[in-house]
């Protein structure tokens, strides 16, 4: 008996030895922000969990040891590609605090400090269902400086259901929050930060919406501050009728908010179901919801559970652009000037990104939605484009299709690894044919990159297949020789050396971006001083 | 006598009369024309202050008020992260003489990392 005791115990410390023996040995590069991700999480990490008293409380460091050693399926590698936010004490330069969620545990780090860790149970760790999002909700206040006052996380925690928030205003304690578990019973899915305009002043709240296996199709707005239901919308679940032809299934993708009047607080919201029928969701400062399905992909059968990205666009003018398109401007460059004509013309739009999968394939949509949309938008009305081959020989005047369609789609040729990300107008989308998702964190091997109007090419196929690979998520950067270049942004490498842009006056057209072409001025009105000369 | 004497009077009314009203015609057309003349410099001078403004770059001097917006409003050239800023500019211009004309401008600055030496 006391043989196999000590030989259990020996076992233990065997194994805590050589966990801090590999984490020590592999944990030296710790979060710059373009250097690799941190390679241990235990070696220097300090680990939070909730104890019973509703309060983080820090875990020794062999326990730690033991909890993180004893799973093998658990992300040794922080998320490298997750939010940012400038956080400072006051006495401090601001610095960037970086923010991970694996497998409902999070965490965050900057350059000048180690890993830390948060969760409830250190017991199970589940797998989240959608691995592209953050799968966290940074909420800051005030939301526009460089340093926040105070910066709140959200994040789903799979193992129970629920979402925890915490307070990480002074990082050294974090201070847990609320925990808030849907009323329908659904997977937890990623939360989305919202500011709001209610009638009682600004709210910070987080948007969530009830996941796979719900008894009905909802989502809810929480108070960031204190976890109350702010707000919710329940959708019936029946069959698809013709009296009533948009019916929702199961809300697994994290929706996406948009300010249409640009005054800091969201008033629309995009839900997508699970078979691709999108819903615009308009809200009011009483936090009323007005909702309508502006889009029905559920003829292609394909999965929607990723996060949508959406974005606020202004379309020319048709009449505009038949004058415009005609006769695309001789010169590449465009010298930054005042345009003569007084006001901006055009229809206001908005822009979704949508990835679906089918049969282990993945897709990519973009759907043009008007602020008045005539038709609710079917996949026939989409141009289809082909995602797989790239065409040589592209001309800065893109072939022009009649007018902008109601959007575009297609396959692409392997699977993303993350969200997709629009740089002054063409979509940037890094997909790789491994679908590791972990170790090596989302590293792609190809860049699909498209105009985000058309689908169509941008960059010739020798400028695609130059970039080096693997990279991770792609930023744009300003080189020191003036051009606008896209760069790997976690480790810094350079992947196009000078990126393009729609040109503002040809929808069709695009020009290489460059630092003298900013800052761009546009006049919006033109008005005489009446009080001055008369 | 005495019928002379009236017609005599009714003469001299009459050529009051119709000296009058061909003065006073003379009188409103001069006028008119000088209206005219007002007005038609008055015009090419709104229109020179108009074109002066227009012609003005974004170096114009005379900004006379200014404002950071909280986002962007849409473009053409879309963004999905926050990679603009964007203020309201007013200029005006204030030439000795000329109708003074006003623009409320939108500046979009870019906000990018800067690459590493």
């Amino acid at each position: 008996m006391n043989r196999y005791l000590c030989l259990l115990l020996r076992g233990r410390w065997l194994k805590i030895c050589l966990v801090t023996f590999i984490c020590f040995n592999t944990g030296e590069a710790v979060a710059e922000p373009a250097a690799a991700a941190p390679a241990s999480v235990v070696a220097s990490a300090t680990a939070w969990r909730l104890n019973v008293a509703g309060q983080y409380q820090q875990l020794p460091v062999d326990e730690l040891a033991i909890l993180l050693g004893e799973k093998a399926a658990f992300c040794q590698h922080p998320r490298p590609d997750g939010p940012v936010v400038a956080w400072a004490d006051g006495s401090a330069a601001p610095q960037s605090l970086r923010f991970s969620n694996e497998a409902g545990v999070l965490r965050w780090w900057s350059a000048t400090t180690s890993p830390q860790l948060i969760w409830s149970d250190g017991e199970v760790v589940a797998t989240a269902s959608e691995q592209l999002s953050d799968q966290l909700a940074v909420i800051t206040a005030p939301s526009v400086p460089a340093a926040p006052k105070k910066l709140t996380l959200v994040w789903p925690e799979p193992s129970l259901q629920r979402y925890s928030a915490v307070d990480l205003t002074n990082p050294a304690e974090p201070k847990a929050l609320w925990q808030w578990q849907a009323p329908v019973a659904g997977s937890v899915q990623t939360p989305v930060a919202a500011l709001l305009k209610t009638a009682t002043g600004s709210t910070s709240a987080v948007l969530m919406v009830s996941g796979a296996d719900a008894v009905q199709p909802a989502f809810w707005l929480v108070d960031a501050a204190s976890g109350a239901q702010l707000a919710t919308q329940q959708y019936q679940r029946a069959v698809k009728t013709v009296e009533l032809p948009f019916v929702l299934q199961d809300l697994m993708a994290a929706p996406a908010v948009l300010d249409r009047n640009t005054d800091g607080y969201i008033d629309r919201m995009y839900l997508v179901d699970r078979q691709g029928r999108l819903v615009q969701v308009d809200v009011n400062p009483q936090l009323q919801f007005q909702s309508r399905v502006v889009a029905d992909l559920s003829d292609t059968a394909a999965e929607f559970k990723v996060q949508l990205v959406a974005s606020r666009a202004l379309l020319p003018d048709d009449q505009q652009l038949a004058d415009d398109d005609v006769v695309p401007a001789a010169s590449d460059e465009q010298i930054a000037g005042i345009d003569q004509a007084a006001g901006p013309s055009g229809k206001p739009a908005d822009v979704v990104m949508l990835l679906s999968t089918k049969k282990e394939e993945s897709q990519l949509w973009v759907l043009t939605i008007p602020d008045s949309p005539a038709f609710t938008i079917q996949p026939h009305h989409l141009t289809q484009r082909d995602l797989q081959f790239a065409d040589s020989g592209v001309s800065t005047v893109v072939t022009a299709t009649p007018a902008i369609t109601a959007g575009w789609y297609g396959n692409l040729p392997a699977a993303p690894v993350s969200l997709p990300q629009v740089f002054a107008g063409v979509l940037y989308l890094p997909v790789a044919a491994s679908s590791e998702t972990c170790t090596g964190a989302r590293q792609a091997t190809q860049l699909i990159a498209r105009h985000l109007f058309q689908g169509t090419q941008v960059y010739s196929a020798e400028q695609l297949a130059a970039i080096p690979t693997p990279f991770g998520t792609p930023g744009v950067l300003r080189r020191s020789s003036g051009e606008l270049a896209l760069q790997d942004r976690q480790q810094g490498t350079l992947l196009l050396p000078q990126i393009r842009g729609i040109r503002a006056d040809c929808r069709f057209c695009t020009e290489a971006l460059h630092e003298s072409q900013y800052p761009r001025w546009q006049r919006m009105a033109i008005y005489q001083h009446e009080t001055e000369v008369y | 006598m005495k019928s002379d004497g009236f017609v005599l009077i009714l003469c001299l009314c009459f050529i009051a009369m119709v000296s009058s009203m061909a003065l006073s015609a003379l009188l409103i057309g001069l006028l008119s024309q000088k209206i005219g003349i007002a007005g038609q410099q008055q015009l090419q001078q709104l229109k020179l202050a108009k074109a002066l403004h227009l012609q003005q770059t974004s170096a114009y001097p005379q900004i006379t008020g200014s404002g950071e917006l909280v986002m962007c409003p849409a473009e053409l050239a879309v963004w999905s992260e926050p990679a603009t800023r964007c203020r309201w500019v007013e200029q005006s211009n204030q030439h000795e003489q000329l109708t003074a004309w006003s623009s409320l401008v939108l500046t979009t600055e870019l906000q990018l990392p800067q690459e590493a030496l």
